[in-house]
C-alpha cells in the first residue's frame, strides 16, 4: 500500500455530528474522506428545528439540505467523499480498514464514527405483518398520509410528543399510548397536550398487538401495566416512537467499551478505548441526544484526531 | 428543472411519478437526485390528493413515502418504495 493511499481521517456518517467533523478536518487540509449515505442523518427525518442556533426556525429537510451545501464547498469529488453505507471497519495494525456496501475499501489513521442511532422496535404480533401498512417509524414522513382518519401514538418522550402534536392538526383522533404515567420531555411539547381536543392519552399502558384486516393496519391493543385490562383502539396509523438503538453493526468486532444499552463510550474528548478511533452524537454514551450536541462533538473529534496524527507522526 | 404538472410523455420515453408528503426528506431527496440528474417527473402530493393516495396504495400495496413509479414508455412499470439510489439509477438508466 502507497503512503498517499492512506487517510488521516476517514469519517462516518451524514449527520450533524459527521458534517461538523467533515468541515474542520478539510478546513484544517487533513486528507479526509467523509462516507455516509443520506445527508443529515436523523435530522432528515425530524421535522420542525426550532433549536439550531441561528436559525430560530428550520426543519429537517432545509436543515440536511445546507449541511450538504456546507459540506460540499469544501469537498465535491470521490477523493474526499463517498455517498455509501458503510458494512465494516477492522483493525491493520495501527490503522483502520473501512468496508463499504460496493465492496470497496480504504485505509485510515484514524475513524470519526458519527452513525447515529435507528429507531426501536415494539416486538408485537402483527407489527411486522402491518410495517408501512398502517406501522410507521416515521411520523413526519407518513403522518400526512393520515388526514382525518385514526391514529395512535405509542411512546413517551420527545420524539412521541412531537408526533403527537404534528398528528393532532391531520388526524382525527389521535391515541397516544405511553407505557409511563407521565411524559418525559420539553415542558414546552407536554404542556400543549392537555389543551389537544382530539387527543386521548392512555398512561400505564403496554401495547400488546398491532391488529389488522390482513392488508392494512387497523388498530392496536393495549394493556394496561398494573390492572392488566385491555382495550382496542382503531387506528389506521400507527406510529412508533419509543426511543432508538445505536448503529454498531460495522463496529461488532473491533472491541469498543459499550456501555448497557450498547452505546459506545466515549471520553469529553470523544475518544474511545481504542486509540485513533473516535466516536460522537447520538451513537455515544453521551447523555443529551441533540443536533447541537452532535454538532460539537464533530469538533471536538476532528480536533483530538489532528493531535492524535501529529503525536503519532512525531 | 421542476417538477411539472403534465409531463410529456413520448413514445419510448421513460416518464417518472413520485408520490409524496410535504414533509418527508427522503422524498426531498428523491427530487433533488432527480433535478441533478435532469429527470423530468411529476409529483403527487399524497397528503393533499386523496385519489393520489389511493392510486400510491392500490400500486404499492403500502403507505409509506417516498414511492417512485417509473414507466418504460411500453406499458412496463418498475415500482420503488423509499430513497434508493442504486435502484432509481437503474430504472433510470442512469450511472448510480
Amino acid at each position: 500500500m502507497q503512503q498517499n493511499d492512506i487517510y488521516d481521517v476517514l469519517i462516518v456518517g451524514l449527520g450533524p455530528g459527521a458534517i461538523t467533523a467533515a468541515i474542520y478536518s478539510y478546513r484544517k487540509r487533513a486528507k479526509a474522506l467523509l462516507i455516509g449515505k443520506d445527508f443529515g442523518g436523523a435530522v432528515l427525518v425530524s421535522g420542525e428545528i426550532e433549536n439550531w442556533p441561528g436559525e430560530v426556525h428550520t426543519d429537517g429537510i432545509q436543515l440536511s439540505q445546507k449541511f450538504e451545501q456546507h459540506v460540499k464547498k469544501y469537498c465535491t469529488d470521490i477523493s474526499c467523499f463517498d455517498q455509501s453505507l458503510v458494512t465494516k471497519i477492522e483493525r491493520e495494525g495501527n490503522l483502520f480498514r473501512v468496508h463499504n456496501e460496493h465492496g470497496k475499501s480504504y485505509v485510515s489513521r484514524t475513524v470519526i464514527y458519527a452513525t447515529g442511532r435507528k429507531p426501536k422496535q415494539l416486538g408485537v404480533p402483527g407489527e411486522e405483518q402491518y410495517r408501512n401498512k398502517g406501522v410507521s417509524y416515521c411520523a413526519v414522513c407518513d403522518g400526512p398520509l393520515f388526514g382525518d382518519k385514526e391514529v395512535a401514538v405509542i411512546g413517551g418522550g420527545n420524539s412521541a410528543l412531537e408526533a403527537i402534536l404534528m398528528l393532532t392538526k391531520i388526524a382525527s383522533k389521535v391515541t397516544a399510548v405511553n407505557i409511563n404515567p407521565q411524559f418525559k420531555g420539553d415542558e414546552i411539547y407536554i404542556q400543549q397536550l392537555p389543551k389537544l381536543a382530539n387527543v386521548e392519552v392512555v398512561y400505564d399502558g403496554v401495547t400488546a398487538e398491532i391488529r389488522g384486516d390482513g392488508k392494512f393496519a387497523t388498530g392496536i391493543v393495549v394493556q394496561h401495566k398494573d390492572t392488566k385490562k385491555t382495550r382496542e383502539f382503531p387506528a389506521k396509523g400507527i406510529f412508533v416512537e419509543i426511543g432508538s438503538l445505536p448503529i454498531i453493526d460495522p463496529v461488532k468486532d473491533l472491541g469498543l467499551e459499550l456501555n448497557a444499552y450498547k452505546d459506545i463510550v466515549v471520553s469529553r474528548n470523544c475518544e474511545t478505548n481504542i486509540p485513533g478511533f473516535y466516536a460522537v452524537g447520538d451513537v455515544t454514551d453521551v447523555r443529551d441526544k441533540q443536533i447541537v450536541v452532535a454538532a460539537g462533538m464533530g469538533c471536538t473529534a476532528a480536533l483530538s484526531a489532528g493531535e492524535y496524527l501529529v503525536k503519532s507522526s512525531s | 428543472m421542476a417538477a411539472l404538472d403534465i409531463p410529456a410523455i413520448l413514445p419510448g420515453m421513460k416518464h417518472v411519478t413520485i408520490y409524496t408528503t410535504p414533509t418527508c426528506g427522503f422524498c426531498a431527496m428523491t427530487k433533488k437526485y432527480f433535478q441533478e440528474n435532469n429527470v423530468t417527473y411529476m409529483e403527487k402530493d399524497v397528503s393533499k390528493d386523496f385519489n393520489a393516495a389511493q392510486e400510491m396504495i392500490g400500486k404499492s400495496g403500502q403507505m409509506g413515502v417516498p414511492v417512485i413509479v417509473v414507466g418504460d414508455g411500453a406499458g412496463e412499470e418498475t415500482l420503488i418504495v423509499g430513497f434508493n439510489r442504486p435502484r432509481l439509477a437503474q430504472a433510470l438508466g442512469l450511472k448510480g
